[in-house]
């Protein structure tokens, strides 16, 4: 990171790490809910603001700063019209970063992820909220929403690069990786690289999200195991697998038991062990501390293997607070 | 050690440096003395003040920069406004470490290339400085509002931390989890990959730079396709918007992608006539003047069709474009533009051929020299009429033309053309009817010269054109023109003895040009014979002819 922000908190003193993440992942959240009303009144959409934000995510993705992915994957289940967007964008980057793309490619992609989806709140709610099977009227609504999506960004003033692929992947979104997804096009050949990624990331929060849990009886795996399932059909496979090795099957600041009797937060997936994070240890006992899954002891063993995962949603338990109270690290090796 | 003083001068050169090396920047290229020159003055200087301190910084503000505090830069003029142009975009800062590189001041110098006064620039230098990445250089940046708290933050964020109720809670986390059965994760504990997966990713990162204009023109065509029965009107306008978009671009060749597929779209005929006039809109806008002003700026500003994309064009273009590209013909102001166009002109000019010929009575001699080479290359003999019209033309370059092309277009007119063309006051043009007569037959190009060297004017043309002449007489290798000439050879002449004697010398030159053997004879007769030159040339051309035997 280059660049620095300097700007006093409103309390007085300097912004802390925490208050910066939050603080970030709450404004762009603002931003984007309130980007479809701009839209309809034609008034600024700050593009310049939204542009300075994701470059701040993407110097903390770069950092592989936790609390980021933390906040994108284990918010509470109200508000996730608001969050969606924004854990989108924290996702996509954070694959895109994981395939090599250069800065301004991720800041392009940070971008494309915000926007893409912007005329869905368009949509009518009935239709959003429907439980049952869809009406062809309901499709034609759903469709509508790319379809509008596309010419909004494109008949923006000044389109340049950024807005293009915002409004190709606006149109191709749910398309689906076989093309056999909605709007139907007829000639298109293959879906843009960020409409893959955003895919991806798009299914992702949805389903490890806390919404998830909700339903209830959902395995650890399951969002992994779902992404995998949709392999070559809605998803492009080979992305998939680098997004899974990438995220491992623990999404950060799951609450999970370990079989040594602990509990902890997942803090950091590991990266290649897809069921071996980074855990902080909670317990009344002794301070928090970083257990690293992913060590074996003297007699070739992990030391400590996950056993249950816990919906950290139903405990009073804010995973945000031990993320910035990690400074003993003594206990990685415990 | 420098004095305080000596640091604010050194500082305020190196501001000076920064604005002389911007300026060698927007001009030359990275590579140029001025521009390496520039770069390095600014290196030195910032390494100047960092060989006592670690860390340097400029502070910026509205309308000055400060360097421990003094001022040191103040703006005083637009070109010059540096201080505002950082300060506007927000910039507080810019600080220098130990360390640091001249490629990373020179990649500094580029982000700060922009134009401060262009109120269009899309990238703002914060973007810019923040893609660069550099290492030893720091920017502080102001905007405010990025990570104030949202007044909502309370119902978005978790349940805060209570550390009195940690206890109880954390013991209704293990009671919950003692009550759960383990679960068990069926995956693999590691993702492997491919080969060829990997080389498919490297292939989508490879090409995530390619241009995507072709998408958008695709995406705007299928929402037409899609339209079921709505107002087309916004559909074409967003159509006419993507091609606008891609002519910006100048994407030709993806221009002539999307028009061949919305030819086929309007010529499928299988839906309504609102879609199909649609299409005829969109489609039609391909041979507006409009549309190949532009095309003919991208070609002005080096874009190149390539075979492909030209003949696609050329399947586009109708004869409702001919008076369009004609009329640009006019404005270009590169060779290659106009040859693109001329060229365009020749493929599907015969579709309009009175324009064409109506274009021979413009005003500027460029213009119509391009037509009569366009008109030469449809070959459409109906021009031949016209170019009789412009051959008396004011300007010697388009009468060549003209003179080629009815040469080329062949018949009774081209064989007098040329013949009087060989005779044209302007040596040029007489030079071209030579060139020109290897398009007439054989033996009518033979006859027309053998007519004009033995004219007797003939014999007063200059030396190199005379040579011109016989050499291409020689050309037809015939019995009879070796006779004729062997002939001249010989001839000695009472009056105007030295235009003879050069006549002589030419031919004799010619024959060795040619290694003609059959000249030997003659040659040998007049070895050492006439004038010094005479001699000259004849020995030349025995040396020649037997140096090939």
């Amino acid at each position: 990171m280059n660049t620095e922000h300097k700007e006093t908190a409103p309390s007085g003193g300097d912004f802390g790490v925490r208050d910066r993440v939050m603080g970030l992942y709450d404004n762009i959240a603002s931003l984007i809910a309130d980007m479809p009303r701009r839209f309809a009144s034609g008034e600024d959409i700050k593009m310049k603001r939204l542009r300075r934000l994701v470059q701040y995510a993407i110097d903390m993705v770069e950092d592989d700063e936790p609390l980021l992915l933390g906040m994108a994957l284990n918010n509470n289940r109200h508000q996730y019209a608001d969050r969606h967007p924004v854990n989108v964008c924290i996702l996509s980057v954070k694959l895109g970063h994981r395939l090599g793309l250069s800065k301004n490619e991720l800041a392009e992609l940070g971008q494309v992820a915000l926007l893409y989806d912007i005329c869905l709140p368009f949509v009518p709610a009935e239709v959003l909220e429907k439980k049952g099977a869809y009406s062809d009227e309901d499709w034609r609504a759903m469709e509508q929403h790319t379809i509008q999506g596309f010419r909004t960004l494109f008949g923006l003033k000044n389109v340049d690069e950024m807005l293009m692929r915002a409004a190709i992947v606006a149109f191709e979104h749910h398309l689906r990786y076989d093309l056999s997804g909605y709007p139907q096009a007829q000639h298109l050949p293959s879906q843009d690289f960020y409409t893959r990624i955003v895919a991806i990331a798009e299914w992702y929060d949805a389903l490890a999200s806390s919404r998830a849990y909700a339903e209830g009886g959902r395995s650890p795996d399951y969002a992994v195991k779902t992404l995998l399932e949709q392999s070559g059909t809605e998803l492009d496979p080979v992305l998939v697998k680098v997004f899974v090795s990438m995220m491992g099957v623990y999404p950060v600041g799951s609450l999970v038991v370990l079989d040594s009797g602990e509990i902890g937060i997942v803090m950091q997936p590991h990266g290649v062990l897809i069921k071996r994070p980074r855990v902080i240890v909670i317990s009344d006992e002794v301070k928090p501390f970083v257990a690293d899954l992913s060590k074996r002891g003297d007699d070739g063993q992990y030391l400590r293997t996950v056993k249950k995962t816990l919906d950290p949603n139903e405990y009073r338990i804010d995973y945000s607070s031990y993320f910035f109270g990690r400074p003993r690290r003594y206990g990685e090796n415990n | 050690m420098l004095t305080q003083s000596e640091r604010n001068l050194s500082a305020g050169k190196v501001i000076e440096y920064l604005l002389r090396a911007r300026k060698a920047v927007r001009l030359y290229p990275d590579r140029s003395p001025v521009t390496e020159k520039a770069v390095d003055d600014l290196y030195q200087g910032i390494m100047r003040l960092l060989s006592v301190q670690d860390r340097i910084a400029f502070e910026i503000r509205q309308d000055s920069i400060l360097f421990e505090i003094e001022e040191i830069f103040r703006s005083d003029s637009a070109e010059n406004d540096m201080a505002h142009f950082l300060f506007r975009d927000g910039l507080r800062e810019i600080s220098f470490r130990k360390g640091l590189t001249i490629d990373e001041v020179l990649g500094l110098v580029h982000v700060l290339s922009i134009d401060f006064v262009s109120e269009f620039a899309v990238e703002d230098v914060v973007t810019r400085i923040w893609e660069k990445n550099f290492s030893h250089i720091r920017c502080i940046i102001y905007e405010p509002g990025l990570f104030d708290p949202i007044e909502s933050r309370d119902s978005l964020q978790s349940f805060p931390l209570d550390a009195a109720g940690l206890s109880d809670e954390l013991k209704r986390v293990y009671r919950n989890a003692v009550a759960r059965r383990d679960e068990i994760c069926t995956l693999t504990d590691t993702i492997e990959f491919t080969d060829e997966e990997l080389l498919s990713l490297r292939r989508d990162v490879d090409n995530n730079r390619i241009d995507r204009t072709g998408k958008v023109l695709a995406i705007a065509l299928e929402l037409l396709l899609l339209a079921k029965t709505e107002d087309f009107g916004p559909l074409e306008a967003g159509m006419k918007q993507a091609v606008e978009y891609a002519l910006a671009r100048r994407k030709l060749d993806v221009l002539a992608d999307f028009f061949i597929r919305v030819k086929a779209a309007y010529m499928d005929g299988t839906r309504d006539s609102d879609f199909s006039r649609s299409l005829q809109h969109i489609f039609s806008f391909f041979s507006s003047e409009k549309f190949l002003i532009k095309v003919g700026s991208a070609l002005d500003e080096g874009v190149r069709l390539d075979e492909d994309t030209f003949e696609k064009f050329t399947r586009l273009l109708d004869g409702s474009s001919v008076p369009g590209l004609i009329r640009l013909l006019g404005y270009l102001d590169t060779i290659a533009a106009r040859k693109t166009v001329m060229n365009l002109l020749a493929a599907i000019g015969s579709a309009d051929l009175p324009a064409l010929t109506a274009a021979l009575h413009d005003g500027r001699w460029y213009v119509v020299r391009n037509i009569v080479i366009v008109l030469r290359r449809i070959g459409d003999r109906q021009a031949k009429k016209h170019l009789l019209s412009i051959l008396d033309h004011k300007d010697g370059r388009v009468r060549r033309e003209a003179i080629k092309a009815m040469a080329q277009l062949g018949g009774n007119e081209a064989f007098d053309l040329i013949r009087n063309a060989l005779d044209d006051p302007d040596i040029s043009v007489r030079q071209f009817a030579l060139g020109s007569l290897s398009r007439l037959e054989a033996v009518l190009a033979k006859r027309l010269l053998l007519e004009k060297v033995t004219d007797r004017a003939f014999r007063d043309r200059d030396y190199a054109e005379k040579r011109e002449f016989y050499c291409a007489l020689l050309s037809y290798e015939d019995a009879d023109v070796v006779r004729l000439l062997g002939n001249m050879l010989l001839k000695k002449t009472f009056f105007k003895r030295a235009a003879n004697e050069e006549s002589r010398a030419a031919i004799a030159h010619c024959a060795g040009m040619h290694k003609n053997s059959a000249f030997l004879p003659f040659l040998r007769m007049i070895e050492y014979r006439g004038s010094e030159f005479l001699q000259h040339s004849v020995s030349e051309a025995i040396r020649k002819i037997e140096h090939e035997y």
